[in-house]
């Protein structure tokens, strides 16, 4: 009982210090943001105070970049949904040939480092730019280099959402719509669409999140502009004031805000499809057992 | 990074041939003050001896080797003009005589060229008419035989032509122009010289295998063999990737372990949430928050003063030690989640008869749980690799002032560098490691690609 009891322990112990090290630094930085001390840290404390959160509004390049953040995202939303839903019909209806080669071209942006992505965006758009004689300014804007560059990934992200949601489509309710007279653009948005509703909500937060966050790819789609990212990963390296952990406590905020409404959604659409498909089971059993009685009485 | 300098305009500032890595005090021209101020720029002299066949060039006033070529450069069409002075090789002219040698001056005026770069002319349209003209009677004919047996056809009945359309359209727009053809051109940008925009697609834009010679071989005229510094710094990165790798493995094993075998219900719940939370906050945020604790000033240097342990401050930052922990933790829920998937679909059953057939500890690790485990291993190692190899915020914050990640390096080609082609050599090099390091994955764990991005 004590080897039970001490593992028992060890494990606790072991999670607790996982959590630690999962949670500690960010706490840490949290906490910096409250120092008066004019170097980010929390030893020695030298007062709490929240002069730090003013300092951040009047870093023009920070708001500046918070808005092009925020431009971009809405692009590589409007972007990188569409073609991620279109990724993922494709895939339910390539060939069987076809469908391994087609899923490993849509699946490796996700495995190709997003250094490379952004390099391989900014040469293909010059280069191919000026051969088909786009405008030069078109394709060298860091705007469109960003949400092009950035959507290559995301798309592929947001497909596996769809993929996860599409497998679960019965096919039969598009044929009985078909059935009935409804056109193929209608099935699509009033049969389909619906059906994939939450799949899309996960994929535009999804698409969102983590094109706000994205460092690999957007310094060097972005060429001299910036966004909040790029310019936090600028103060990171170099500044040494303690607005960049104000900073950090906003940006954490709305995240966390964020990601625990993504999170619960996600949770409570699992749940209802766990019962649902509980439910199934549970009738799919009472009708087995129907079947079985009826037929223990037909042969008896 | 935001250096402020515009890496797109800063290849200007490279002629083209040399190998050199230039200081970032370099001035930079923008594109619109060089061309006018420095007219001779696109300047080539083809000298004999260096003479490639594309150096003969033909004679035609106005109408040079540049000019012909498709991929004419944004400069040419803006009405600027370019000198180009091709001394040829005397001995490829069999008509002169031996010795004479001739200097072509060839005028290529931007406002006299015909628009190269608008990509289809008439001409191209109305060959495209006629074959469509030419073709359609057959394909009349043929189209019902094949609309039986064509896939097309099939899709197109079966999604309706607004939806085969759409489906179509972002499809083949998302794998030809995002992920196929962005990949091809790096790899054909990066067995090009540093060539000026105006010198693009000219007589000098050869192929070449430099960008990969130099990182192998370093500077031609170096007394050293090998290019120490880079292939270093790229054995570096592979191999801390492969240890943050198997330290991850390490610490996330034990707690997939147990959140598969052992939480149920709403603990489960909670405990998924506070694995997520830190992973949706920003990842420099999650750098610069081990920038803190491991800086001169910082938590751990505080704390082991005050136990008495250090005397003064210990550089954590250049030590690396910062560094790797950050990466670390910057992609261990990559790894935790195909773990506990993978765990989690194993039956307890088999681990307890295992056990009550005696098997040790270790034994029902490595001959049970470890082996069902396989993809989840696979894609989580996989996933940490890649990112961990392929990450610039972490070692850009985190990383010691003399230590470089080799991301860095491709950085600073393309920024401060300003030599495109060599950084897209590098990136290759880093691309071709990611994918044999995933293929070796593949092959020791014998899983599909599905399995390794399925997270």
């Amino acid at each position: 009982m004590s080897t039970e009891h001490l593992r028992k322990w060890v494990i606790r112990g072991y999670i607790a210090l996982f959590f630690l090290y999962l949670f500690g630094p960010l706490l840490i930085m949290s906490a910096s943001a409250f120092n008066a001390s004019s170097y980010p840290t929390i030893t020695p404390w030298e007062g709490t105070t929240v002069k730090w959160f003013g300092e951040l509004a009047d870093n023009e390049r920070l708001v500046s970049g918070l808005f092009n953040s925020i431009w971009i995202g809405i692009g590589v939303v409007a972007l990188s949904v569409p073609t991620a839903l279109a990724g993922a019909i494709m895939l339910m209806q390539v060939g069987e040939r076809v469908r391994p080669i087609y899923y490993t071209i849509v699946v490796s942006p996700v495995l190709v480092p997003g250094v490379i992505i952004g390099i391989s965006t900014v040469i293909f758009w010059e280069r191919f730019g000026s051969i088909v004689g786009l405008d030069y300014e078109t394709t060298n804007n860091p705007f469109f280099l960003t949400i092009v560059g950035q959507s290559t990934f995301i798309s592929a992200y947001c497909m596996l959402v769809f993929i996860a949601r599409l497998q679960r489509f019965d096919k039969t309710q598009e044929e009985a719509a078909l059935d009935l007279g409804a056109t193929h653009v209608q099935v699509f948005w009033k049969v389909l669409i619906p059906f994939l509703r939450p799949a899309v909500l996960s994929s535009v937060v999804l698409a969102f999140l983590t094109s706000f966050e994205n460092y690999n790819t957007t310094v060097f789609t972005m060429v001299a502009r910036g966004t909040l990212t790029t310019e936090l990963a600028g103060l990171a390296r170099f500044g040494v004031n303690p607005s960049i952990s104000a900073l950090a406590v906003v940006i954490m905020g709305l995240t966390l805000i964020g990601a625990v409404i993504y999170e619960v959604k996600k949770r409570r659409e699992e749940v209802i499809i766990d019962k649902s498909k509980k439910r199934a089971a549970m009738k799919r059993t009472k009708d087995t057992e129907a079947a079985a009685k009826q037929a223990a009485t037909v042969g008896a | 990074m935001s250096d402020g300098l515009p890496s797109s305009h800063i290849i200007l500032a490279q002629s083209g041939i040399m190998p050199s890595l230039p200081t970032p005090s370099e001035p930079k021209p923008t594109p619109e003050t060089a061309a006018p101020s420095s007219p001779f720029s696109g300047i080539t002299p083809s000298l004999p001896g260096s003479g490639t066949p594309s150096s003969i060039t033909p004679s035609l006033p106005g109408f040079s080797a540049p000019s012909t070529s498709p991929s004419s450069s944004p400069n040419a069409s803006s009405g600027t003009s370019n000198l180009n002075i091709t001394i040829t090789n005397p001995d490829k002219l069999p008509d002169l005589p031996p010795g004479q040698h001739e200097l072509k001056l060839v005028i290529q005026d931007g406002s006299q060229q015909p628009p190269a770069d608008t990509g289809l002319g008439f001409i191209e349209i109305f060959i495209a008419v006629v074959a469509a003209l030419l073709i359609a009677p057959f394909v009349q004919r043929q189209a019902g035989k094949w609309s039986a047996n064509l896939n097309a056809f099939q899709f197109v009945q079966r999604n309706g032509i607004a939806i085969s359309a759409y489906l179509l359209f972002f499809t083949v727009g998302w794998i030809v122009f995002m992920i196929v053809l962005p990949q091809l051109y790096m790899f054909d940008f990066s067995f090009r010289h540093n060539l000026n925009p105006s010198e693009i697609g000219g007589p000098a834009d050869t192929y070449t295998l430099k960008n990969y010679i130099y990182l192998i071989f370093g500077r031609e005229g170096d007394s050293d063999l090998l290019n120490w510094l880079h292939l270093a710094v790229f054995t570096k990165t592979i191999i801390a990737s492969v240890i943050v790798t198997i330290i991850n493995f390490a610490l996330c094993y034990p707690l997939a372990y147990f959140m598969a075998q052992s939480v149920r219900g709403s603990n489960q719940r909670l405990l998924f949430l506070c694995l997520l939370l830190p992973f949706w906050v920003n990842e420099i945020l999650r750098a610069f928050a081990f920038k803190l604790i491991f800086a001169d000033l910082g938590l751990m240097n505080s704390f082991l003063i005050g136990i008495g342990i250090l005397d003064q401050p210990y550089d954590f930052l250049s030590a690396n030690v910062a560094l790797y922990t950050g990466l670390t933790y910057a992609y261990i829920l990559l790894m935790i989640f195909p773990l506990y998937n993978a765990i989690e679909s194993l039956d307890p059953n088999q681990v307890e008869a295992a056990r009550d057939m005696g098997a040790s500890w270790i034994k029902i690790h490595t001959r049970i749980v470890m082996p069902h485990a396989k993809p989840g291993i696979a894609s989580g190692c996989t996933m940490v690799f890649m990112l961990t190899a392929g990450a610039l915020a972490a070692p850009n914050i985190l990383g010691g002032p003399s230590s470089l990640w080799f991301t860095q390096i491709i950085y600073q080609w393309y920024n401060t560098g300003g030599n495109w082609p060599q950084g897209s050599a590098y990136a290759f090099v880093l691309l071709i490691s990611c994918i044999i390091f995933v293929r070796i994955m593949m092959r020791v764990f014998n899983v599909g690609l599905g399995d390794i991005a399925k997270r």
